[in-house]
């Protein structure tokens, strides 16, 4: 079996996709978490597979340019990142939705009655112009790496384009979400070329997967 | 602006002779393919009219072109590639040329895809175009040389992938679906968003999607091809995989099958193909070095009369990449001899060296007043195994010679000198 070498996504997920990776037999369930996650790039003695911790958004970057053949990453950041990758299965983890959120006092309900050139805080501006040049809306984009329900608190933006999964965050902050924008899970994505170079092995690991996540549901249903 | 004197714009850049010198040699080697075929080399202009390059093309690359506007208010574009300057410029010469044409460039085009991938937005290519021929010898002619090309630029353990327009398109034809629903799956196929293609597919009737859902399998060796003939009943799909097979025979004939893998999956990003597609590329470098296939459509949307037409393109930094990552040693850019001269002796220096590069010697001639260490690593610094000194004179027709490689010196007579020449 071809060497692969795959980008996993640091932070929130790391935890969840690598269960699902030692369920797939893909890295051996005697590695500790929490020693991976302080390393940048660690090889498994057991199955011979290398890994590179990447931020999230990075993982796109490290897949397409072919520094790791494979990688997992939320369908939010590779539609951001505007892919030239393969997207070969959906990992149903790190489910969330990027929305339109406003503040409640705007009392706005619906994507429609917001104000032409409103200033929209996002850490998505290529889906977020993207969302609203299909609708018609002219906005302004105003460009952040996080927190961003912070902008309308301190009138930095009018509304925001954000991911929530839970909306406890939005609640807090007293936005409500008025429409959605993409709905997101994690994926697993492929280089052009490690798909045809190495395609039986990551179509191998691609089956283990989907096999053991079917395992998996099987025993929560009966339990 | 004065911050700028100094720099490039984003994703363009000069190339000093270190890596220059490979480009130009890589694009030569190549060449010396196109010529055994008997292309002969074609130039077309740098910029075009925004109309006439977007012919039959995509939004998305659309949107990658560096655009101005010129004088008089029209809207100009950089060639973003090469056939359609080529198709453009054949089709307004239709009465004079006969064909098949087979043309040849080396040429750089330009696009600025995603600012944040960090890739060159100047792109040295080098392919070519066989025109107004169109049967299975002419498809497999291009595939031979993208093949040979990239064996002679020096690129091993290198595939081409091979795949056909036609196939895919009587597949999704046979699905009984609207434009919309058509344009829709194509999008998730040009994207290679799997998840999303099968998500759509089973939405749609359960029974026609068998074949999609196989598609990620229709890759390897020729059996693929009679795989691929068992699970589609179209005319389109069956007629493409009859063509695959017909452009088969002929490469593995040239005797050229162990470069070859087929893929039926396999879409390349511009919209004009209508035939049998392929791409190169080796393990390790994460792009594919090469691309091309056919398109019969093209010529006609700028002429109003189809003319077949095939060709592909190799990049030249992505063959010098791969090239790199397979440690491929290039051969240095030889200096033969540098010669140091005075004033007092540049009638005789200037001779020699003339002489000495009528034999196909490079030489470098200095104008110094003596030969000092300086000079000496100059010498190294360029690969010289000698320097030959007319400074100072040290008798009448004698000069000294400095072997680099060796460190020694000797003085000779210009006479002896030029009869050891004569030996080489």
């Amino acid at each position: 079996m071809a060497e692969i070498i795959t980008a996993l996504p640091k932070g929130r997920l790391l935890n969840q996709v690598i269960t699902i990776l030692k369920d797939a037999e893909f890295i051996s369930p005697e590695l500790d978490i929490d020693e991976i996650s302080r390393q940048l790039v660690f090889t498994d003695e057991l199955t011979g597979n290398c890994f590179i911790l990447a931020k999230p958004k990075d993982v796109p970057v490290y897949v397409e340019h072919g520094a790791a053949d494979i990688g997992i990453t939320g369908k939010d950041v590779i539609l951001e990142h505007g892919k030239k990758l393969y997207e070969l299965l959906d990992l149903r983890v790190g489910n969330c939705k990027l929305v339109v959120a406003v503040p409640e006092e705007m009392g706005i309900r619906e994507i429609k009655e917001i104000p032409e050139h409103s200033r929209v805080a996002t850490s998505y501006p290529s889906i977020t112009r993207d969302f609203f040049h299909k609708l018609g809306i002219q906005v302004e984009i105003i460009y952040l790496n996080g927190s961003v329900e912070l902008a309308p608190l301190v009138d930095l933006a009018d509304l925001i384009v954000d991911i929530t999964s839970t909306g406890t965050t939005l609640r807090k902050n007293k936005l409500i979400p008025i429409a959605e924008v993409i709905s997101s899970s994690s994926r697993l994505i492929v280089n052009n070329v490690s798909y045809k170079t190495k395609y039986e092995a990551i179509a191998e690991l691609s089956a283990r997967i989907k096999e053991s996540r079917r395992n998996k549901n099987e025993k929560a249903l009966l339990s | 602006m004065k911050n700028n004197i100094l720099k490039s714009p984003d994703g363009m850049r000069s190339y000093l002779p270190d890596l220059a010198f490979k480009f130009k040699e890589i694009e030569q080697r190549i060449f010396d393919v196109f010529k055994l075929w008997g292309y002969q080399p074609v130039i077309t202009p740098t910029l075009e009219y925004f109309d006439s390059l977007t012919v039959g093309m995509g939004s998305r690359l659309k949107k990658e072109l560096y655009k101005f506007i010129d004088y008089e208010g029209n809207i100009l574009a950089l060639r973003p590639e090469m056939t359609a300057p080529i198709a453009r410029t054949l089709a307004g010469r239709l009465d004079d040329l006969t064909f098949p044409q087979r043309l040849s460039y080396s040429a750089s085009v330009f696009r600025h895809g995603q600012p944040q991938s960090g890739k060159n937005r100047e792109i040295y290519q080098v392919g070519i175009e066989l025109i107004g021929e169109k049967n299975a010898l002419a498809d497999a002619e291009a595939i031979i040389i993208a093949i040979e090309s990239l064996i002679n630029a020096g690129v091993k353990r290198f595939k081409i992938d091979i795949g056909h327009a036609g196939f895919l398109d009587g597949i999704i034809n046979q699905l009984n679906l609207n434009n919309r629903e058509k344009n829709k799956l194509k999008a998730f196929l040009v994207q290679r968003d799997l998840v999303g293609l099968r998500n759509y597919i089973n939405n749609l009737n359960p029974d026609t999607n068998r074949v999609l859902d196989q598609l990620p399998l229709l890759r390897g060796d020729k059996d693929v091809l009679n795989l691929a003939g068992e699970l589609v009943d179209n005319r389109k799909s069956i007629t493409a995989i009859e063509n695959l097979k017909q452009i088969y025979s002929y490469l593995s004939d040239y005797g050229v099958e162990e470069y070859i893998n087929f893929d039926l999956s396999l879409i390349r990003g511009l919209d004009y193909y209508t035939g049998v597609v392929f791409e190169g590329f080796t393990e390790k470098l994460g792009y594919t070095i090469c691309g091309g296939g056919r398109y019969d459509n093209l010529i006609g949307q700028y002429s109003g009369v189809d003319l077949p037409a095939i060709g592909f393109a190799i990049g030249v930094e992505r063959v010098r990449l791969a090239l790199e990552k397979q440690g491929y040693c290039f051969p240095l850019c030889r200096v033969d001899a540098v010669i140091v001269f005075n004033a007092e002796t540049s009638k005789l220096a200037l001779k020699t060296a003339r002489n000495l590069r009528e034999k196909g010697l490079v030489i470098i001639s200095l104008e110094r007043k003596e030969v000092d260490r300086k000079l000496l690593s100059f010498g190294k610094s360029k690969g010289a195994s000698k320097v030959i000194s007319f400074c100072p004179p040290p008798e009448e027709d004698k000069l000294e010679i400095y072997d680099l490689t060796s460190n020694s010196r000797e003085t000779i007579s210009i006479k002896d000198w030029e009869e050891r020449l004569w030996q080489r």
